[in-house]
C-alpha cells in the first residue's frame, strides 16, 4: 500500500484512492467545493489545489489519484507521494480562488440563511483576503423558483455544479443544468420542466453556499438557533439517518445525515418535510370519549377506567392488541410482553399500514413503499406473539390496547371488525387522525421525532432513534406507559428508568439482538445478529 | 519559396481538386491502401514516430507517440476523430485543406484509423464551416462508393466508416476533451485529465483526436517514408510542411505552405509582401491569439517550429501569423483578445469563468480613460491566477481543468508587459473615440 504524507501527516492508503478522499477520511481538512463523495469529481472550482512534490503544477486534490512508486523514486526513500497543503504557493491560489468567487457574491450573511453553515463564508474567513480588489458593480439577477420547494439565488452561487450532478446521477432525472456560457453560466431548469423528484430537497442540502435554498426553511430561524439531533427517520422502512434542526420545540428542517449503512448522503422529501404532517392536532393529556365527545381526564382517572373496563370485560385473558410499526422496539417489545403476562393465548397482531411501490433511483437510493418505519423490528419484537388480525376478534373479545399509526394507519376489513367488536378501545397516540377517532380512551404519548429507543430497518440495521422534540402537555414517553400499563394489569412493578433499560432487556431476551445496546449503536447504528 | 515544393497545397487550385477522380490521377489514397494491406499497427506508428511529425493543432504532440498511447490489448473499441472546430483567431489553415482537398484529409485519417485499430472514426467540424461539412460529405460519399470506406476498403478485411459531425460553434469544443463532451451529446466542458483521451475518451473508450493539417501529413509520410519528413525543414526536431496562415496589418494576407523552420522575417517580408503601407512592425502574435506576442525586435532571425519559438517566449501553436503595425493601439488589441476569451471560457473552472471577465471590465475602464496606475499590476497578477506565468519549459501550468487559461492569460499579460507605457499613456493622457 502507497505510504503518503500530507503536511505532517503520514498515511498508508489504498492505491487508486483521491487524494482528497483519503485526507478527508483522515480528518485533514482540505477545503473544497465542486467536490462531494457520492457525486463524479469534476474538478472544476479549483479549491482544493495542493502542491505535490515532483509537480511543478498544483494539483486539484479531488481528482489525483494515490499510486505506487517503484522503490528508487520514492521520495525521502518512502514516500509514494509527499503533499503540501499550507505551502506559499498553495495558500496564495486558495486566496485568489476565494477572491474570484467573491467577485460577483453579494455578501448578504446577514439575511442568508445558510449564514454559520457556509463554506463560502468559512473558507473566505479561514484562507481568504479581507478586501477584494474588484472595483466594478457586482453581477445582479433575480432569484428563481426552480420547483419542488426549491429557490435558488444566483447571486450567491459559485457554480461548483454539485446539484446538477446530483439531479443527473442520483435522481437520475436531470432537471438541472448549466445554462449559457463563462460567466454568463447560471443554474437552470428547462423552460416549462421544474424541478420535480422526490430526492429534490437534497440540492438545498449539498450546495455549499446560500444559493439553493427550500422555501419550507427560508428566513424562518438562523441556524446557530437550531440544536440539531442526529436521528433516523421513519417514514418508511429504509431508515434514513437525518440530522433534525429544532428550536424552541419546534422543527424547522430536516436534513440528511451521512450513514453508508443506510441511505449514504441523501434523504427523500417525504422524509425530509415529515415534520409538517404532525405539527397539527397533538394529543395532550389523556382523553375519554364521553358521548361522543372527548373529555380530558387525568391519568389516574384514565388508568382507573381502564382497569374498570378490563374487569368489566371478563378480565385479562380476553384483552385484544395492536402493535405498531411506528413505534420503536421498546414499545412493542413492552407491548409483547405485556401480552404475554396477561393473556394465555396468542392475541397480538400489527397495526396494518399503508403500502405504496418502493422507488429506486440510479445511484442505489431507495425509497421503501412499506411506511412502516419499524416494521422489521415490531417483528422481531413480537414474533412469537402475532397472529393475524382476524382471530383477534373472534371468541369474547375484551379491551384493545393498540399503538398509534401516526395517520398511516390503513382501516382495512379486519381492524374495522376488531374495533367493532371491542366493548373498550385504548389507543395510545399523538395526534388525532381517523384511526385514534375510534378510540373510547386516548393516551397521549411521544409523537415522531419525540420518541426514543431503537428501530429496526428493512436491511436489519438498528439505530438509535434520538428524540429531537420535547413531549407536550401531559404527554408521556411510549415505552414508559406501556410499562405503566404492565404495571397496571400485572401487578408487577416495572424495572424500567429509561429507553434504554428496555433496549438491554431486549438484548437479554431476543438473541439476534443480544448485542445492541444503546452505547454500542453510536450514531450509525449495527445490524441485528446473523446478517453481514 | 525557392527549392520548396509544396506538399500539403500543391493541387490547391487545381480544376475539381476536391474530387475523387481528381485526388485518384493524382496518386491519390496509395498510401492509404498500402498501410491498410500491406503494413500493421506498429509498422504505420513506427514510421510516423520516425517523421517526427507533431501535432498541428497547436500543441505540438508528436503524432506517433500519441497513437502508440492507444492500448494494444483493450476489448474497447478505439475511435478517432479529426477535429476540424479551427476555431484560434488567427488560423485558417484546416479549412482550406477540407475545401481544396479533402481526400488527403481522409486519406490520413484512414492510415491513422488503421495504425490505432479503430472502425469509426468521426471528423468534428466547427458549425459555422458549413461549405466546408459539405465539401467533407461529398468526398466521403465517392469514398464509400468506390470501396475505399465501409466494409472491406481496398478490398482487405478492415472495416472504417467515417462520420462528419457539426459543431455548435464553440472555441473550446477544439480543446480535445471539450470536444469529446460535445461529441457524446454533452455541454463541450473539457474533463480533468488524467485519465487522457488515449484511455478514455470518447464514450470512456482509447480515443486519438488529431488535428486535420496533421492528419493531412499522414500519406506523405507512409508515401515517402518516416526519413524524408525529416528532413524537411531546418530543424529535424520539428520538421516537416507547414502552412503559415498570416493576417493582419501585411499587404497579401493569406495561407502560405512552407518548411518548419522558416524564419518569420521571411514569411511576413518575402511571402506576405511586407506591412501594409510600408508602415513599421510594431509587434506579431506567432501561433494563434493564444502565444505570448512578440515586439518586432523579438522576432530578428525568429525560425518557426516549435522549440525556437518557444524559446523566443511563445508559442508556435497553429502558425496562425498576426501581424501589427505601428499604428495598433495595443491597449484596444488586448482589450480585443481578452473580449473574444471571456466570450469562449466555458465557465467550468473559478479562474478561469470570473477572472476573464474581470480583465474585460478593467480593460473596458482603461479604455473609457478610468484606468487607475494599480490595475495594471492588477491585470497581471488575474492573469497569473488563470494561467500561470509565462513558463513554456513545463508545458501546460495553469491553474485551470484545460490549457483554456493559459490560452487567455499568456498573451494578455504578454501585452502588458511589453507595451506597458502604452497602457500608462492611458492614465493620463485624455482618450478620445
Amino acid at each position: 500500500m502507497p505510504l503518503i504524507k500530507i503536511d505532517d501527516r503520514e498515511l498508508e492508503v489504498q492505491a487508486g484512492d483521491k487524494l482528497l478522499a483519503v485526507a478527508l477520511a483522515a480528518g485533514l481538512e482540505i477545503p473544497h467545493y465542486c467536490y462531494h463523495p457520492a457525486l463524479s469529481v469534476t474538478g472544476s472550482c479549483r479549491m482544493c489545489l495542493v502542491e505535490i512534490e515532483g509537480m511543478p503544477r498544483l494539483q486539484t486534490s479531488c481528482s489525483v489519484p494515490v499510486s505506487e512508486l517503484p522503490p528508487e523514486k520514492k521520495v525521502d526513500g518512502k514516500f509514494d507521494m509527499v503533499v503540501h497543503t499550507q505551502s506559499e504557493k498553495v495558500v496564495a491560489a486558495r486566496k485568489l480562488v476565494l477572491e474570484f468567487l467573491l467577485l460577483n457574491h453579494p455578501l448578504d450573511c446577514p439575511v442568508c440563511d445558510q449564514a454559520g453553515e457556509c463554506f463560502l463564508q468559512d473558507y473566505s474567513f479561514q484562507h481568504g483576503n479581507a478586501h477584494s480588489r474588484f472595483i466594478e458593480d457586482k453581477r445582479v439577477r433575480a432569484n428563481e423558483d426552480l420547483g419542488s420547494g426549491v429557490v435558488i439565488n444566483h447571486n450567491r452561487c459559485i457554480m461548483c455544479t454539485r446539484c446538477v450532478r446530483f439531479t443527473r446521477e442520483i435522481a437520475g432525472t436531470g432537471e438541472l443544468y448549466v445554462q449559457n456560457r463563462g460567466y454568463n453560466n447560471k443554474i437552470a431548469v428547462f423552460d416549462s420542466v421544474p424541478l420535480d423528484n422526490p430526492l429534490a430537497g437534497n440540492v438545498a442540502d449539498i450546495c455549499p453556499v446560500g444559493a439553493l435554498l427550500l422555501k419550507d426553511y427560508i428566513h424562518t430561524t438562523r441556524f446557530w438557533h437550531l440544536s440539531q439531533t442526529p436521528s433516523v427517520c421513519t417514514e418508511c422502512t429504509a431508515g434514513c439517518n437525518i440530522t433534525v434542526d429544532a428550536a424552541n420545540n419546534k422543527i424547522h428542517r430536516i436534513i440528511s445525515r451521512v450513514n453508508e449503512q443506510a441511505n449514504g448522503h441523501f434523504i427523500c422529501d417525504y422524509g425530509r418535510y415529515a415534520h409538517n404532517k404532525y405539527v397539527e392536532a397533538t394529543i395532550t393529556s389523556p382523553l375519554l370519549k364521553v358521548e361522543d365527545s372527548w373529555k380530558e381526564v387525568s391519568w389516574e382517572e384514565a388508568y382507573q377506567v381502564i382497569k374498570d373496563q378490563v374487569v368489566a370485560t371478563g378480565g385479562g385473558a380476553n384483552l385484544r392488541a395492536l402493535a405498531s410499526p411506528v413505534y420503536p422496539n421498546e414499545t412493542n417489545f413492552l407491548l409483547a410482553n405485556l401480552v404475554d403476562t396477561v393473556v394465555e393465548k396468542k392475541s397480538l397482531a400489527l397495526l396494518p399500514i399503508q403500502n405504496g411501490d418502493d422507488q429506486t433511483f440510479p445511484a442505489g437510493f431507495r425509497i421503501s413503499g412499506d411506511k412502516g418505519g419499524n416494521r422489521r423490528g415490531t417483528e422481531d419484537m413480537t414474533r412469537k406473539l402475532t397472529v393475524k388480525p382476524q382471530t383477534l376478534f373472534r371468541g369474547d373479545v375484551g379491551v384493545l390496547l393498540a399503538l398509534d399509526g401516526d395517520g398511516r394507519t390503513a382501516i382495512d376489513g379486519d381492524v374495522e371488525k376488531l374495533l367493532k367488536a371491542s366493548p373498550f378501545t385504548v389507543i395510545l397516540a399523538s395526534n388525532m387522525n381517523k384511526f385514534t377517532e375510534r378510540a373510547n380512551l386516548i393516551l397521549p404519548v411521544a409523537g415522531p421525532f419525540q420518541r426514543e429507543g431503537t428501530i429496526t430497518n428493512d436491511r436489519g440495521l438498528v439505530q438509535w432513534l434520538e428524540p429531537a422534540l420535547q413531549l407536550t402537555g401531559e404527554a408521556k414517553p411510549d415505552w414508559q406507559v406501556v410499562a405503566e400499563l404492565g404495571q397496571l394489569l400485572t401487578g408487577q412493578a416495572s424495572l424500567y428508568t429509561c429507553a434504554g433499560d428496555v433496549t438491554w432487556k431486549i438484548s437479554q431476551t431476543i438473541a439476534a439482538y443480544s448485542r445492541i445496546t444503546r452505547f454500542k449503536l453510536g450514531k450509525k447504528g449495527q445490524f441485528v445478529q446473523g446478517i453481514k | 519559396m525557392t527549392g520548396y515544393e509544396p506538399i500539403l497545397t500543391k493541387h490547391l487550385g487545381q480544376p475539381g481538386s476536391a474530387t475523387l477522380a481528381y485526388y485518384l490521377s493524382n496518386e491519390g489514397y496509395k498510401a492509404a491502401r498500402s498501410a491498410v494491406r500491406d503494413m500493421d499497427r506498429s509498422q504505420i506508428i513506427q514510421t510516423v514516430k520516425e517523421s517526427g511529425l507533431q501535432g498541428r493543432g497547436g500543441a505540438g504532440f508528436p503524432a506517433g507517440v500519441k497513437w502508440s498511447f492507444i492500448p494494444q490489448n483493450s476489448k474497447k473499441p478505439k475511435y478517432l476523430i479529426n477535429n476540424a472546430d479551427e476555431g484560434e483567431p488567427g488560423t485558417f489553415k484546416d479549412r482550406l485543406l477540407i475545401n481544396h482537398n479533402p481526400h488527403q484529409v481522409i486519406e490520413g485519417m484512414i492510415i491513422a484509423a488503421k495504425a490505432i485499430d479503430c472502425h469509426l472514426a468521426f471528423i468534428y467540424i466547427r458549425g459555422e464551416f458549413v461549405k466546408e461539412a459539405r465539401v467533407l460529405e461529398t468526398a466521403l460519399d465517392e469514398c464509400y462508393n468506390n470501396k475505399i470506406l465501409g466494409k472491406g476498403i481496398f478490398n482487405s478485411k478492415y472495416n472504417l466508416d467515417i462520420i462528419v459531425h457539426r459543431g455548435a460553434g464553440a472555441y473550446i469544443c477544439g480543446e480535445e476533451t471539450g470536444l469529446i463532451e460535445s461529441l457524446e451529446g454533452k455541454r463541450g466542458w473539457p474533463r480533468i485529465k488524467p485519465p487522457f483521451p488515449a484511455i478514455e475518451g470518447y464514450l470512456g473508450c482509447p480515443t486519438v483526436v488529431n488535428n486535420v493539417e496533421t492528419l493531412a501529413n499522414v500519406p506523405h509520410i507512409i508515401a515517402n517514408g518516416g526519413q524524408w519528413f525529416r528532413g524537411i525543414g531546418a530543424n529535424p526536431e520539428s520538421p516537416g510542411p507547414k502552412l503559415y496562415c498570416v493576417s493582419g496589418h501585411v499587404k497579401k494576407p493569406g495561407v502560405y505552405e512552407g518548411p518548419c523552420g522558416t524564419e518569420l522575417t521571411t514569411i511576413i517580408y518575402d511571402w506576405a509582401g511586407g506591412i501594409r503601407d510600408d508602415n513599421k512592425l510594431k509587434a506579431v502574435i506567432p501561433g494563434g491569439s493564444s502565444s505570448p506576442v512578440l515586439k518586432a525586435n523579438e522576432i530578428d532571425g525568429l525560425k518557426m517550429d516549435f522549440p525556437s519559438v518557444q524559446a523566443a517566449g511563445s508559442m508556435f501553436g497553429s502558425a496562425g501569423i498576426i501581424v501589427m503595425d505601428e499604428t495598433t493601439d495595443m491597449v484596444q488589441a488586448c482589450y480585443n483578445l481578452a473580449r473574444f476569451y471571456a466570450h469562449e471560457s466555458c465557465g467550468q473552472c473559478t479562474p478561469c469563468r470570473e477572472g476573464t471577465t474581470w480583465l474585460i471590465k478593467i480593460l473596458d475602464r482603461f479604455t473609457k480613460g478610468q484606468g487607475r496606475q494599480e490595475d495594471i499590476d492588477l491585470m497581471l497578477d488575474v492573469t497569473d491566477n488563470i494561467g500561470g506565468l509565462i513558463d513554456l519549459s513545463y508545458g501546460s501550468f495553469g491553474k485551470t481543468i484545460c490549457p483554456f487559461g493559459e490560452a487567455v492569460s499568456w498573451p494578455v499579460r504578454a501585452m502588458v508587459e511589453k507595451f506597458r507605457p502604452e497602457f500608462e499613456s492611458y492614465l493620463t493622457e485624455k482618450v478620445t473615440g
